[in-house]
């Protein structure tokens, strides 16, 4: 399903650190990937594995007190953005690349009507009169589903519920008609009913628009719903990357067993939950080789040796674990996992799994 | 995007680790408790260390003070009244203010001690009534400190009282009770204070009375926040259901974590408490001769403050060493005790 | 949609009705109260108000008591001082040849007026300003200066400040003059003196909001809409921050009347702190009320006033919506 499409991002070995009373937190660990034009990109992981570090470095949010890219590049449009001065960020924050944030409740300033809010980005970034912006962002709020536009937009953002706030903040970040769109969960802090409409509106208007999205998110669920291609992040590397389909089938990395596993399904076998057993790695001292290892039943004595390279799998899907590495001995994944890849081999070479 | 190396790597490395999950568990950061961190996080204030240890220096010559000086703080030598500082040791080191030397509007410098033929040294001078000014300096703190710390206690046992009452039974009682105190705050705390002195007449007792009338209501309204806070905690809730009385509830449970907001709260009262004695005292309702207090001993030397200036610079720079001190350990307390502001 | 508007807009200006009749009920009930409390006190001060009562006969002290109304029962007293505060008559003050005390707190409300606003307004912008800058350059040594400036400003008594200002500033140096009110620069030791303590509270209170209000998400936002440092800093933070800063003033007052009963005595400025200071030493009771009164009525206004403005100010409460 996925053509010979343009890249527009593209992370090359990303290395960030903060630098903490406690000394050097080594957040992102060599992050490679790259973002296709039109597609939607999901990166998945626990609290702590880097998602959000990375999405907020691509606009360079991070606080520069006490962050610093110690390695690596994010090239768009023929720049490095980790280069680039603030002035020149600047440019590019709201028009080419813009952002969506997880709590409506507080992503909104309070005591500016969000009629002001959509059109700052507008009238900043494309030269427009005052009464065009003001015509642009009553499109927008139709657009993303908001009735009686020309009364919302004098309102303020407490007179919104959650769901509509969100919306707001979809149509801010929409307002240029950006290349990129993060969304950095967009939809954690909503109910499950508005979360759907919240998904469906984001997809509707990716097709509409045409614009690239990261999705960051830790709820598979999600992810299976809007995404074209997934990114596993665990602490601070991607571990496994590749379609949806490949992903949730034919898993390889044994964090993204863990990870499916934990997914309740109503089909579920077993009658306890699943749960990936102790805590993320510390990042002060990140282990050596590979970083699930601690928590991995099924770690080799060189998991906790040497990190493991990314191994092809297919055109399209990478993963980091010695179990691909010819002399690792063949495991046995959960039951929930090998049920999993048998429909992938049952599908292969067909199309979309259901 | 892709790292495909073949290395020679040892078979025997792809053996199974034996990870044991559940150890995996645990974690590692050893647990401190509410008191721990907060010391160590105090700790970390330098100011808050460093205003500290002059606390503790200025309370214990508060107390040692007077009693080193060998003399006494009201008897009066009038014929060795308005005498400047001088120390021994210090009195031939020409930049310190201590050499027994003033220096006249002429521009002239003399040495009254000499002129008098006065042998003995009176280390921050006299006033003028010739009472050694050192001995009443001490005295005055210790006595100011004195109403600031009984006023403050006070000020606890009421406020804690009223806002634990008030936050723990909520709903009508905590109304009628948050209207009263709406209203009280409404009325400045100077004007209670000065009538109340008027009233009274001016002496420690009615100031500490006063003081304290007027003080609690900042005490109960944050121990009331933390109470309503604390009230909706499941260990109180587990408590009631186990049946003990709701007296024994806010005793054994709330007060030990309500000690947090309190001694916050009390560091604070009390710098408070001592500038307004100090305030009460510069306008005449102070204490009365022959006390002294740090207010009184400003105000002394405000009036002869052109001709014998060390006369009030030194209850003035002990007064503002103690507020600044005070307010330095305060913040560095309620910055150490508040959980918001986790590391 | 619209009925939900409609209602939310009406629901908002009933309840933004009913606050102000709460908020004007609790001034009147506190005035009220201060009233009250202030002639009962002024009742229970042992002996006679009069100066020099030993030198009166019997007689003299009869005729002086009915003429002030002092032999009635004490009911009836309180209930003609109720009406004639009320009605703006504060009585007669005894030290001053029957002056009324209204006459006499009119001639003073000048100098101390001037003093105040100039010690507000410099107060504030400065200590704003500090505020500002420090939350801007957090934990660098600009933040910590205007911290340390500001607990200094807080703790050091402003009798301590102005006694050092008039020693240093206009005995020593000669640079200004050391009292009275006879021209501009008089005024300028006694306003940086009583401008301290404002000063310091806003600069603290000033900083704290900035911090918090740096760390939201909806500055994060607006800074990857594209927006700048400055825009950041003074359209979209500092707006949301100074909001909360106006419930400083009702403290700020009280610190303005406390400070002025020092100051003016210490410059000598002939205003109503220092005619207060004097009246209490030698017991004029209704120049002493009259006073009070008049403090506590600036106090309860101003924080009536305040009330009313962040309800203005802030669109989250004058702009009632579904949720809050």
């Amino acid at each position: 399903m996925m053509n010979k499409q343009e890249t527009i991002l593209k992370v090359n070995d990303l290395n960030i650190s903060f630098h903490t009373f406690a000394g050097e937190v080594k957040a992102i660990r060599g992050v490679n990937f790259e973002l296709k034009k039109g597609e939607t990109l999901a990166i998945v992981g626990e609290s702590g594995s880097g998602k959000s570090v990375t999405s907020k470095s691509i606009m360079g949010l991070l606080p520069k007190s006490n962050s610093e890219v110690k390695k690596g590049e994010i090239l768009f449009q023929d720049k490095n953005l980790t280069k680039l001065s603030d002035k020149q960020m600047q440019k590019i924050r709201g028009k080419d690349i813009a952002m969506v944030f997880q709590d409506p409740m507080t992503s909104l300033n309070p005591t500016m009507t969000i009629g002001k809010q959509i059109i700052e980005p507008i009238l900043k970034h494309q030269n427009a009169s005052k009464e065009e912006a003001r015509k642009r962002a009553l499109e927008l709020l139709s657009l993303v589903g908001i009735p009686k536009p020309e009364q919302r937009f004098k309102q303020y953002p407490h007179q919104f519920s959650g769901g509509m706030r969100q919306r707001v903040v979809v149509a801010i970040a929409l307002a240029c008609n950006p290349k990129i769109l993060i969304a950095d969960e967009p939809t954690t802090a909503l109910d499950v009913t508005i979360q759907a409409q919240i998904l469906e509106l984001m997809k509707d208007l990716q097709k509409k628009i045409e614009t690239s999205i990261i999705f960051i998110t830790h709820d598979l669920g999600v992810v299976a719903n809007v995404a074209d291609r997934v990114a596993v992040m665990y602490g601070g590397q991607i571990v496994e990357i590749g379609t949806v389909d490949e992903i949730f089938y034919n898993p390889q990395h044994p964090y993204t067993w863990g990870l499916l596993s934990s997914m309740p399904s109503l089909d579920a076998k077993e009658e306890k939950l699943f749960a990936i057993p102790g805590t993320p790695p510390d990042l002060l001292n990140p282990p050596k080789g590979d970083p699930f290892a601690a928590r991995n039943q099924y770690a080799m004595k060189i998991d906790f040796e040497q990190q493991p390279p990314l191994y092809q799998v297919s055109e399209t899907h990478y993963a980091a674990t010695w179990l691909l590495h010819p002399n690792a001995p063949k495991v046995e994944p959960p039951e929930s996992i090998k049920q999993r890849m048998r429909q992938f081999k049952a599908q292969k070479g067909g199309d979309h799994i259901e | 995007m892709m790292k495909q190396q073949e290395e020679n790597i040892d078979k025997s490395l792809f053996e199974p680790a034996g990870v044991d999950t559940f150890s995996a568990e645990k974690i590692e950061k050893p647990s401190l408790n509410y008191w721990q961190d907060a010391w160590l996080r105090i700790k970390k204030n330098k100011a808050a260390v460093v205003s500290l240890v002059i606390l503790f220096l200025i309370v214990f010559m508060a107390i040692v003070g007077p009693l080193i000086s060998g003399k006494d703080f009201s008897t009066q030598t009038t014929s060795e009244a308005n005498l400047p500082p001088r120390i021994q040791g210090l009195e031939h080191v020409s930049f310190l203010p201590f050499t027994g030397e003033r220096t006249l509007k002429s521009g002239d410098v003399v040495n009254p001690y000499e002129q008098k033929g006065i042998d003995h040294y009176y280390w921050f001078g006299t006033d003028n009534l010739g009472r050694d000014l050192f001995t009443r300096v001490w005295k005055g703190t210790q006595i100011s400190l004195l109403i600031a710390v009984v006023a403050a206690v006070i000020d606890l046992i009421i406020g804690v009282a009223y806002g634990a009452i008030s936050g723990y039974f909520g709903g009508k009682i905590d109304n009628a009770m948050q209207r009263v105190l709406e209203v009280l705050m409404g009325i400045p705390n100077l004007i209670v204070v000065i009538l109340m002195i008027l009233v009274l007449k001016p002496g420690i007792i009615p100031i500490i009375i006063a003081l304290s009338i007027t003080g609690w209501i900042s005490m109960a309204r944050v121990v009331r926040a933390q109470v309503m806070k604390l009230k909706e905690q499941e260990y109180v809730l587990a408590a009631r259901t186990l049946g003990l009385s709701n007296f024994k509830i806010i005793f054994k449970h709330m007060l030990p974590n309500l000690t947090g907001v309190m001694i916050i709260n009390t560091m604070f009262t009390i710098p408070s408490a001592i500038f307004f004695e100090a305030f009460l005292s510069f306008i005449g309702l102070g204490l009365q001769e022959p006390q002294a207090s740090l207010g009184t001993l400003i105000e002394d030397g405000f009036k002869s403050m052109i001709a014998f200036p060390y006369q009030m610079v030194y209850p003035a720079i002990i007064i503002s060493v103690i507020m600044i001190v005070f307010n330095l350990v305060a913040d560095g307390v309620r910055d150490a005790l508040d959980p918001k502001m986790k590391d | 949609m619209s009925k939900y508007t409609e209602k939310s807009v009406l629901s908002g200006g009933a309840s933004m009705l009913k606050y102000l009749i709460r908020r004007v009920g609790f001034m009147v009930v506190t005035l009220f109260i201060i009233v009250s409390i202030t002639f009962f006190l002024m009742k229970l001060i042992p002996g006679s108000p009069f100066v020099n009562a030993q030198k009166l006969s019997e007689a003299q002290q009869a005729v002086l008591n009915a003429k002030y109304g002092l032999d009635q029962p004490i009911p009836v007293q309180y209930f003609h001082y109720l009406i004639n505060t009320f009605t703006g008559d504060l009585g007669v003050s005894f030290q001053f040849n029957n002056t009324s005390v209204t006459e006499l707190l009119s001639y003073r409300v000048g100098p101390s007026a001037v003093l105040g606003l100039q010690a507000i307004i410099i107060g504030t912008i400065v200590g704003i300003f500090l505020g500002v800058v420090g939350a801007l350059r957090q934990n660098t040594w600009i933040d910590y200066s205007a911290t340390f400036l500001a607990v200094i400003g807080k703790s050091i008594p402003s009798f301590v400040f102005a006694g050092l200002l008039q020693y240093f500033i206009a005995v020593k140096l000669g640079l200004l003059p050391t009292q009275f009110w006879n021209g501009f620069e008089y005024t300028i030791l006694p306003t940086i003196a009583l401008a301290m303590f404002p000063i310091s509270i806003c600069a603290r209170f000033m900083r704290t909001e900035m911090v918090e209000v740096l760390e939201t998400d909806y500055i994060l936002l607006a800074k990857a809409k594209g927006a700048g440092y400055f825009e950041l800093a003074f359209k979209h933070a500092m707006r949301n921050a100074l909001i909360p800063v106006v419930t400083v003033l009702g403290p700020l007052t009280v610190s303005l009347m406390t400070g002025s009963l020092v100051i003016e005595k210490i410059f000598s400025i002939p205003g109503i702190g220092e005619q207060f200071v004097k009246a209490i030493t030698v017991n004029d009771y209704p120049v002493i009320m009259g006073t009070t009164i008049l403090f506590a009525v600036l106090f309860v206004v101003v924080v009536f006033i305040v009330d009313i403005l962040y309800g203005i100010i802030d669109p989250r409460i004058r702009v009632a919506g579904g949720n809050k």
